[in-house]
């Protein structure tokens, strides 16, 4: 990383940064500077090697249980060799494979995609888009890392557990979750996954409250909030919605701890085990479904706004034109927000409440494709009349509008109640949420690092390498997840362990395997972004300031990036983010927010 | 060794591609700005051809695989679902069609190319109205069909369905009939214990009658009313080809009823498949045995349907009122078909003559099976085994697992209550893997049983074990679930 020199000339911006106090110089190690660093630059880079592992481990985790479901009659005496607690003669356990499943919920959903998604971007991207030096308080910044990174520690110490890691599936219902005497997992494996959880959320809500303040009180002079570009509108609701719904998340789990450790009956009520009355009275199961999707479906929307927001920055970047209906995006961001927060109960249709109840959840359910609509039809107006420059981040971002239509129109299947009942709890749920939140985020990510790696190291990605993984990727997740959606419909539940068991299940063999091989071979094409980002990171081309020739002000601070962002004064904003391609007769094609109006340009009343 | 060629194969590869796309690089830094932005447009036609090959892709498959997909609904609510289904299907897919085709030929029609200036537009209202208010109405006329279908699936039962109770556990449902009065006999918590689990209350007369079933047997285009519920965790009752489902919770009672309208003769016409049955499978994650739950459906005419229901006996006279006037009312539920003879015959209990009340045990279980015979006149034979059921080793060892105690106490106060009795343990294995050592490991079970029953008490001179390996399967090696059956270890009265 080249930040040594150049902040050694600059160590005199210390003093302007935030949270730094007096004026001293203080000389830095190793450990202050990329350890336990103050600097929202750094931390975002934190947040992202460690999503970047934790997407490793749980695609890992994919692999080994698509390889039981692909190849279920054959014996792998060699991963038996590795993995010698999860597999008994060749064969996967069920009770592994629950526990696989489930820790690979929980970590793509969670770790990967929602803190390390978030945490990079809105760390690398928030005080540098909107004129800051740092956050608003870089400790809480930092700690809120150190709280993920815990979290992970516990999460993956459960994995050697000796009766296994949680395994009642990433929604752990109780009472399955509750009573170890209905599964290995539920017995210390699920304690770890709770405590894990309980430090997660306060990771959450460390960032998730500095990124709103940072967003709110530190923006630059003449950034308005209408002048702000859209990652950080998406990044700013994200952190809202975080802040409203994870709490929630809290006393659901913390509940469940009762129920589990102090005999409370919360969540449980007349249970019988062994023809065995359990003590617990007066609980209810549904309780907690509806606790858990209260922060369950603004969760999924934690996931995809930030991606969206990336996504809508990119296309307008690369395709030399405004963003289309700027405002539109911002309010169906808005819709999104306030909407996604009353939708929860569609996860529990069948789960017996009343159906008054369904129905009034059938209607905000599809209300919420509104907005979702509005905004493929404004990033395809975007792209149309452009002239698009095919770079990596363009071709990711354009990979994940595909993704998000064709796993968004499956959610209008879902969310109907009616057809619901027959999809619920099958493989066609299993591919709409991969392919609309799984896929679509993990290629908004891609297309925000390929975008933002110079702002972050300096440097340009390998663009062939860049290429080869688009394809393998793009190509492989709709042979993966497409046919799911098939298998759903034959009736095939999820998170079964073996199709061979129920005969009207098991004409699917095929199709399995097919799945499972492409599946390895995503897995190992991921390795090629791998290798193109840590060589890029110190051998790629150097990048210029500005690579892209966006308008955004990240591009105006020294690309070397220093501590406190800018040299001297910050910029001034004048401008809107997005005026690309406006003066036809100019051969240049993007003005900078920074510019500042001409005569001609204030009299047109839209859109500075 | 075939997997250290394909890791080298692999890292081969990789070196090739990181070296092309090195040369890549190269090439670009030498180049001239101007040149350089001339690359802009190159990965136009690959995307796009991408796009359009994915695009066919999923068109064609739909086709491909509709064929394998569930039959025809078979039931008047199924018909609701699929028609809506069948509605949203195509206006889905003509968006998906059109905004994917958009989308990759945009890319490539408007790629960048030197000189091209992007039209700057950034805002129509008369745009950004219509493509609100379209996806408003269609979603309107769709929410508004699948409400009405919705309250009219959720709508209270006719009052001549016939009414059933299942009731998931672990990982089995069992059903119960409501008998010739319609009414099912009431339940109450405070009444479950192991001889009955659901908690009937036998005083209820409306109880006397019901019976429990071993398949669901329905008339065709009768109502049918179900009663769901669950005794541990949560299950759920998902019957694919009536397109019906529902959770079943346990202490929150759930319902659900349908119109089946197709028999299971006619469906095997149907499917040209003459082993065609419906199913009821579970569809929510209850444990690791959750993928096998499962229940035969057999949807029949009224007159078949009134003869098997004829044929049914009561459970409370076969099996609670016997136990009753023997003095030993503790009957489970669970499993009835296969116990109700022989639970009848003697009446026992799961409590020994020594007062000492068997922990855990179920009928079916190897206990009951095990007194049952030995009470029974039936001769000391080498061929009658009774599998342990509830006998765990750490994987590869001959080491038991804790858990293994509760039934081994058992076995050892069975021993006591008979003391005439003596017996031989067996141990054996499935056919995977070494002979020789499945052999030996299944030996060393079996005499780790032997050991552990001495320990608790059995003298010595009274157990046998030996170990058979793979001999005497009693499932297929060919499936996991077989497999596991053969991995066992069973018990035989030499003497009694
Ligand atoms: C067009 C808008 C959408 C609608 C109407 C919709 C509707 C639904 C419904 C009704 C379900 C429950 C299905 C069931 O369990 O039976 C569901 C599941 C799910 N959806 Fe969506 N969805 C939409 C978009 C999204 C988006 C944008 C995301 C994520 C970014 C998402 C993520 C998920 C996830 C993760 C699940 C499964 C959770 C689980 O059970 O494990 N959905 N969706
Ligand atoms: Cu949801
Ligand atoms: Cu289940």
């Amino acid at each position: 990383m080249q930040t040594t020199t150049v902040h050694e000339t600059h160590a005199d911006v210390h003093v302007h940064g935030p949270g730094h106090g007096g004026g001293h110089h203080h000389t830095e190690t190793f450990i202050s500077k990329y350890i336990f660093s103050l600097d929202h630059k750094t931390i975002g880079k934190q947040f992202l090697i460690m999503g970047m592992a934790w997407a490793i481990i749980g695609g890992f985790m994919s692999v080994l249980f698509r390889v039981q479901l692909g190849w279920p009659d054959e014996t792998f005496p060699v991963l038996e060799r590795i993995f010698s607690t999860w597999f008994t003669d060749g064969k996967l356990n069920p009770e592994a494979y629950y526990s696989l499943i489930t820790m690979h919920g929980t970590i793509m959903v969670f770790f990967v995609l929602t803190a390390s998604l978030s945490g990079t971007f809105a760390n690398v991207l928030i005080p540098l888009q909107i004129g800051a030096r740092d956050m608003a308080s870089p400790l809480m910044n930092a700690l809120s890392f150190w709280f993920f990174f815990i979290a992970g520690v516990v999460m993956f110490a459960s994995l050697f557990l000796p009766t296994g890691a949680a395994s009642a599936g990433w929604t752990i219902y109780p009472p399955l979750s509750a009573l170890p005497q209905t599964s290995p997992g539920s017995g210390n494996g699920m304690t770890f996954w709770l405590i894990a959880m309980v430090l997660f959320v306060a990771s959450t809500l460390l960032g998730g409250l500095n990124y709103v303040s940072t967003v709110l009180n530190m923006r630059t002079k003449g950034m308005t909030m209408f002048r702000l570009p859209l990652t950080v509108w998406a990044l700013f609701f994200t952190a809202i919605i975080g802040i409203l719904s994870f709490p929630v998340l809290v006393s659901c789990v913390v509940l469940l701890i009762f129920d589990r450790g102090l005999g409370t009956s919360f969540y449980l009520s007349n249970i019988v085990i062994g023809g065995k009355a359990l003590p617990y009275a007066g609980g209810s199961p549904i309780l907690f479904q509806h606790l858990f999707w209260f922060l369950g479906h603004p969760e999924v929307y934690i996931i995809i706004l930030p991606a969206m927001g990336m996504v809508s920055e990119i296309l307008a970047v690369h395709s030399r034109k405004p963003i289309f209906g700027y405002k539109a995006m911002i309010f169906s961001i808005l819709g999104i927000t306030v909407l996604g927060f009353i939708v929860w109960a569609h996860h529990m249709y069948l789960s017996g409440m009343n159906p008054f109840l369904g129905s009034v959840f059938t209607l905000f359910t599809l209300l919420i494709a509104i907005p979702s609509a509005v905004k493929v039809f404004n990033w395809l107006t975007t792209l149309w009349r452009g002239n698009i420059r095919i770079t990596p981040p363009s071709m990711f971002a354009i990979g994940f509008v595909s993704m998000f239509i064709s796993g968004g129109l499956t959610g209008i299947w879902l969310g109907n109640s009616t057809i619901d009942i027959q999809l619920h709890d099958t493989y066609f749920v299993v591919a709409h949420f991969h392919i609309v939140m799984g896929i679509a985020a993990f290629f908004g990510m891609f297309a925000g690092i390929y975008h933002w790696f110079p702002r972050m190291f300096g440097r340009m990605m390998n663009e062939t390498m860049a290429y080869i993984h688009f394809a393998i990727t793009f190509i492989g997740a709709y042979l993966i997840f497409w046919p799911m959606h098939f298998i759903g419909l034959a009736g095939v539940p999820r998170r079964y362990y073996s199709f061979n068991e129920i005969e009207a299940f098991s004409q699917y063999g095929d199709l399995n395997k097919l799945i499972s091989v492409a599946t390895i071979i995503v897995f190992l094409g991921q390795f090629l972004f791998l290798v193109n980002f840590f060589w890029s990171m110190y051998r790629g081309r150097k990048s210029v300031q500005n690579p892209w020739q966006a308008n955004t002000l990240e591009w105006t601070s020294p690309i070397e990036g220093i501590h406190g962002n800018w040299d001297g004064e910050l910029p001034t904003v004048h401008r809107w983010p997005y005026d690309y391609s406006r003066d036809p007769n100019s051969d240049i094609d993007f003005i900078p927010q920074t510019v500042p109006l001409t005569e001609e340009e204030k009299k047109d009343k839209i859109h500075h | 060794m075939a997997i250290i060629l394909g890791l080298l194969t692999l890292v081969l590869l990789y070196i090739v591609i990181v070296q092309i796309s090195k040369a890549s690089d190269l090439i670009k830094s030498l180049r001239s700005g101007d040149e350089h932005e001339e690359s802009f447009g190159n990965g136009a036609l690959f995307t796009s051809f991408i796009g359009f090959a994915v695009l066919i892709y999923s068109i064609v498959t739909c086709f491909v695989y509709a064929p394998t997909m569930l039959p025809k609904p078979a039931s008047e609510q199924g018909v609701w679902i699929n028609d809506l289904m069948n509605i949203t299907i195509v206006l889905t897919g003509v968006v998906f069609i059109i905004t994917q085709v958009l989308l990759f030929w945009f890319v490539y029609k408007y790629h960048y190319r030197k000189g091209r200036k992007a039209y700057f537009f950034a805002d129509n209202n008369k745009l950004e109205v219509a493509w609100t208010v379209v996806p408003a109405i269609v979603l309107t006329f769709l929410i508004g069909f699948g409400i009405q279908k919705w309250f009219k699936i959720f709508s209270p039962a006719p009052k001549d369905a016939v009414l059933i109770e299942a009731t998931g556990k672990q990982y089995a449902w069992s059903i119960r009939y409501s008998g010739a009065d319609h009414t099912l006999g009431k339940r109450d918590f405070s009444l479950v214990n192991p001889d009955n689990e659901l908690g009937i209350n036998w005083n209820d007369a409306a109880s006397h009658d019901d019976f429990m079933a071993d398949e669901i047997v329905l008339p065709v285009n009768k109502p049918v009313s179900i009663n769901v519920g669950a005794l541990d965790v949560i299950h759920n009752f998902w019957l694919p080809h009536f397109r019906l489902m529902m959770s079943a919770v346990p202490g929150v009672p759930t319902h659900l009823w349908f119109r089946p309208t197709i028999t299971t003769e006619e469906m095997k016409k149907e499917t040209n498949n003459p082993n065609f049955e419906y199913v009821v499978a579970c569809n929510k994650l209850c444990g690791s045995g959750h993928y096998n739950m499962k229940k035969k459906v057999r949807v029949v005419s009224q007159e078949e349907y009134e003869k098997w229901f004829s044929e049914q006996k009561s459970y409370y006279t076969t099996v609670v009122k016997p136990a009753m006037e023997s003095g030993a009312f503790k009957m489970p539920v669970s499993e009835v078909a296969e116990n109700t003879a022989a639970a009848s015959a003697n009446g026992f209990s799961g409590k020994l003559s020594t007062g000492f009340e068997l922990v855990g045990a179920v009928n079916g279980g190897v206990e009951n099976k095990l007194v049952t015979f030995i009470q029974s006149d039936k001769q000391v034979a080498k061929d009658i085994w009774f599998s342990f059921d509830r006998l765990l080793f750490e994987t590869g060892k001959s080491t038991l697992k804790p858990s293994s105690q509760e039934q081994l106490k058992n076995i050892s106060e069975i021993m006591k209550a008979f003391p005439a009795v003596e017996i031989k343990l067996g141990g054996y294995t499935d056919n995977v893997g070494d002979q020789k050592a499945n052999l030996k490991l299944s030996d060393s079970r079996a005499k780790a049983v032997m050991a552990e029953l001495i320990k608790l008490g059995v003298a010595a001179n009274r157990i046998k074990a030996e170990g058979y390996g793979d001999q005497f399967p009693v499932a297929t090696n060919e499936t996991d679930a077989g497999r596991q059956q053969n991995r066992r270890i069973d018990i035989r009265v030499t003497k009694k």
